[in-house]
């Protein structure tokens, strides 16, 4: 199920949300607790009935494990248990992310023709294997306490992050669920959880969608584009992943709020960032605690020596490409990342030295090429495009392309203007320059919400109901069925 | 706010999903939007006699059949549809509407051989998200309906010439032969010869003639079979000679005409049937001037359509006595046809 579609705004989260507090009011906390596991399941089955069984599968066999870990006192056989509990976890991203990307590589390599398998991807195995994991570890140092299995489960499912993150913590979410304050409906916590949600609706549907359609467009006119085109196009794009992960995180939380738990933030502004270091510390924030907190402190982070330190950098950017998907323009992604972050180190010095309208600009260019890359449908059109870009050869922008950020309402009512009317009329693409820096002036100027002080106003109440009315009826537009010849 | 939202929705209500038209305003009659509103004409319009098919049936004008046959048509075609969508829609009008006493039905040759259910031909490849919220019985999903921004601007755009003029009759609407140029010339800029030719016009196999068949007695027969009051006037629309052309390099002339046999002999059987064919109608279809592509004829051909099945012409009405010898004819016309000629003398100034 989607957040952004009537089913789940009228249906389902009001459901869960009532279901959840009328439970805790009679103060069947357990039962509260298994309703919002339950529902979570619900969440996930809407999507792809069978992959509900590998994610109970997958709960049940990690909370075994863990169980087994709190059992042994032996240090080795703790490790050994440790250790196969994680095999199994990343056996089964290996075997539903990978297995294709894998095999086709060996064929391409030995001329062999094993059959892919065509494998859908089970929606936020990335997500719910990687906490697992945590958990693991967590329970093999002896962090985690007492939970019971509906606990677990509840925390590994908890809908409002199962498909897309945050990245949580058991300690982060579990006391939560047990401290009694929050088993009560806050007025507070809930209006500024709609809000919250409000604001990620409008920037997943409004915002993204509407970058999205520019960069639906180039991708199926790869061939055409001309180098003015391709820099609007991964402009588009970079805000169009922005936009549609941060408001899916804001989403996330707000709903999060509305059951009174708090989730931890996963963007702080990222395209503020002046370097690459400082751009992994603000963007999805949860994964790169992950990779420090699970790999790159145990493999001895910065403790051992520069190189090693590099190398260590290195590895951790080489699996975050490849957690981000089966192909090897992830895989080049995460090893130019990586190495930008080595180099910053290397360089950090000079890198300070220089103005900061210099640093932003080169940071956020790389991060554009970057994007680029990683959108691409394969490498090679990756380098073409860039090269294309780079040539600088044709500036000329194409009508379709301008017209796909237009918003009918937005042209509605500029209609009904005759000043904007007649200006629309005149300067050609005015939606798209007015998207491309409206979409800046939000990265660059606005508060994170996570830092604004909420309280409950009427203006705020009045933008909220405005942004989640705006939103709601754009879920659904007119398919246009266009059948030339009819 | 959402409550206004979908209430300006539902009083307008651009599809006709709740309600028969406001009068007098000017509803929009897009060929794109036939899929969103012709479930709604058929449930909530006052008529009693509809006509639908394909593009084919696009350009009929209802004040016509009005006139020749003395009733009050809708008009409901589907572009590009295959069988089963065109029958779908029908059975929900004869289910909701019980003064139904005829229909005009084109049956496509090209989609004739098909799979019973396969769907409209070039929409699934274009990722055209079909309205079933507006088809289905589950009023739950109305919500894409009436919390749905570009349905409310179409709203909108509907309330701002209020004139007595809107009048609906289904003459203009959903038609196209305004806005394109028919001719020879536009034929054939349009049409791309292939290349090679086949080397001999194959039969229909065994598997092909069973498709056909229960295509026709799903999606045509069934209907006709329910509800023996009404009149069904079917006929299968004449494409122009670039077609067959294209059929004879492909080496598919045997193959429609076999197709065309199985829909006959299935359909002949029924009393409130009348079929025509009008591929014998050799001049009208030589004559490009006729078409603006190698299948779609112009408005002239829809109305002598009409008329000749009015007249129940018995050159082009098809009965147990005729219906052999038509084929051999049309299928000795076809397979003889110097179709290079087509393509031989000078287009200019046609």
């Amino acid at each position: 199920m989607l957040f952004n579609s009537y089913l789940f705004v009228f249906l389902f989260l009001p459901l869960s949300v009532s279901g959840y507090f009328i439970l805790n009011h009679y103060k069947w906390h357990r039962a509260a607790l298994l309703e919002l596991a339950l529902m979570s399941f619900l969440f996930y089955a809407y999507n792809n009935v069978t992959y509900v069984l590998l994610l109970g599968i997958s709960i049940l066999c990690n909370w075994g494990i863990a169980c087994l870990l709190n059992r042994i006192k032996k240090y080795r056989f703790r490790k050994i248990v440790l250790f196969s509990g994680i095999l199994l976890n990343v056996g089964s991203i290996f075997y539903f992310k990978y297995f294709d990307f894998f095999i086709g590589n060996f064929n391409v390599l030995f001329g062999t023709d094993f059959e892919l398998r065509n494998i859908i991807l089970p929606l936020g195995i990335s997500f719910f294997t990687f906490q697992q994991i945590s958990y693991l570890v967590d329970t093999e140092r002896g962090e985690t306490k007492d939970y019971c299995f509906i606990e677990y489960a509840a925390f590994v499912s908890f809908f409002p992050q199962l498909v897309a993150g945050p990245i949580v913590l058991h300690s982060e979410i579990i006391p939560q669920f047990r401290d009694e304050k929050r088993h009560y409906f806050d007025h507070e916590s809930f209006s500024n959880g709609i809000y919250r949600f409000a604001v990620g609706l409008f920037k997943k549907v409004i915002i993204a969608d509407t970058f999205g359609k520019a960069v639906t467009w180039g991708w199926s006119n790869t061939d055409m584009m001309t180098s003015l085109e391709i820099m609007i196009v991964m402009l588009s794009y970079t805000f169009q992943i922005y936009f549609d992960f941060s408001g899916y995180c804001d989403m996330a939380m707000g709903i999060g709020k509305m059951f009174h738990i708090e989730l931890p933030a996963n963007f702080n502004s990222p395209y503020q960032s002046c370097s690459i270091i400082e751009f992994w510390k603000r963007w999805h924030m949860t994964l790169t605690r992950f990779l420090r907190n699970y790999i790159y402190f145990p493999l001895g982070g910065s403790r051992k020596g520069k190189i090693r330190t590099y190398i260590n950098i290195m590895i951790v950017f080489l699996i975050s490409g490849l957690w981000h998907g089966a192909n090897w323009t992830f895989v080049i992604w995460g090893l130019c990342h990586g190495l930008a972050q080595v180099l910053n180190r290397i360089f950090a010095t000079s890198w300070e030295k220089c103005h900061q309208a210099f640093q932003w600009l080169c940071t956020f260019a790389f991060v554009n090429v970057m994007w680029l890359l990683f959108r691409a449908e394969n490498v090679k059109q990756a380098v073409m495009l860039l090269k294309q870009m780079l040539k600088m050869e044709s500036f000329t922008i194409s009508r379709e392309l301008c017209d796909s950020f237009i918003l009918p309402e937005i042209d509605f009512l500029v209609d009904l203007v005759k000043p904007l009317a007649n200006l629309r009329d005149k300067v050609y693409g005015i939606y798209m320059w007015f998207c491309l820096l409206g979409a800046l002036f939000i990265c660059l100027n606005l508060k994170n919400l996570s830092e604004e002080n909420f309280k409950p106003t009427l203006r705020k109440a009045l933008l909220t109901a405005g942004l989640m009315v705006w939103s709601i009826v754009s879920f659904a537009g007119v398919s246009t069925f266009l059948y030339f010849n009819f | 706010m959402l409550a206004l939202f979908a209430l300006t929705i539902a009083v307008i209500d651009p599809f006709f999903h709740y309600h028969a038209p406001l009068e007098g305003y000017a509803y929009s009659w897009l060929i794109a939007d036939e899929r969103y509103q012709n479930n709604g004409i058929v449930r909530n319009f006052t008529y009693d006699a509809v006509i639908t098919g394909t593009s084919m049936t696009e350009n009929f004008k209802a004040s016509e059949v009005n006139d020749l046959f003395h009733v009050k048509a809708v008009k409901v075609p589907f572009s590009g549809a295959g069988y089963k969508e065109i029958n779908d829609n029908l059975a929900v009008a004869l289910g909701s509407n019980p003064d139904i006493r005829l229909v005009v039905w084109g049956l496509d040759l090209n989609s004739l051989a098909a799979d019973k259910d396969a769907p409209f031909h070039g929409i699934a490849d274009q990722g055209f998200r079909y309205p079933w919220y507006l088809i289905d019985e589950n009023p739950f999903n109305d919500a894409e309906y009436l919390f749905n921004k570009t349905i409310l601007l179409k709203g909108l755009e509907i309330l701002k010439e209020p004139s007595k003029d809107n009048e609906i009759v289904f003459d203009e609407e959903y038609s196209w032969y305004g806005w394109n140029v028919f001719g020879k010339e536009a034929v054939l800029a349009d049409y791309r010869r292939q290349d090679g030719k086949a080397d001999f016009q194959r039969e229909m196999t065994d598997e092909e003639r069973k498709m056909t068949l229960e295509n026709v007695k799903q999606n045509v027969s069934a209907t006709v079979k329910e509800n023996p009051d009404v009149e069904f006037y079917c006929f299968i629309p004449p494409y122009s000679i670039c077609w067959w052309d294209n059929a004879e390099r492909n080496g598919l002339i045997n193959y429609y005409i076999e197709a065309m046999q199985t829909a006959m002999k299935e359909l002949m059987k029924y009393e409130n049937v009348r079929l025509f064919a009008f591929w014998n109608d050799y001049e009208m279809i030589c004559d490009l001037n006729n078409y603006k592509d190698y299948v779609h004829y112009s408005e002239e051909v829809n109305s002598g359509i009409l008329r000749r099945m009015a007249e129940e012409d018995e050159s082009y009405l098809i009965t147990e006595n005729n219906y052999r010898e038509y084929l051999k004819e049309i299928r000795e016309f076809y397979t003889h046809y110097d179709y290079d000629s087509i393509f031989d003398y000078e287009t200019t100034g046609e």
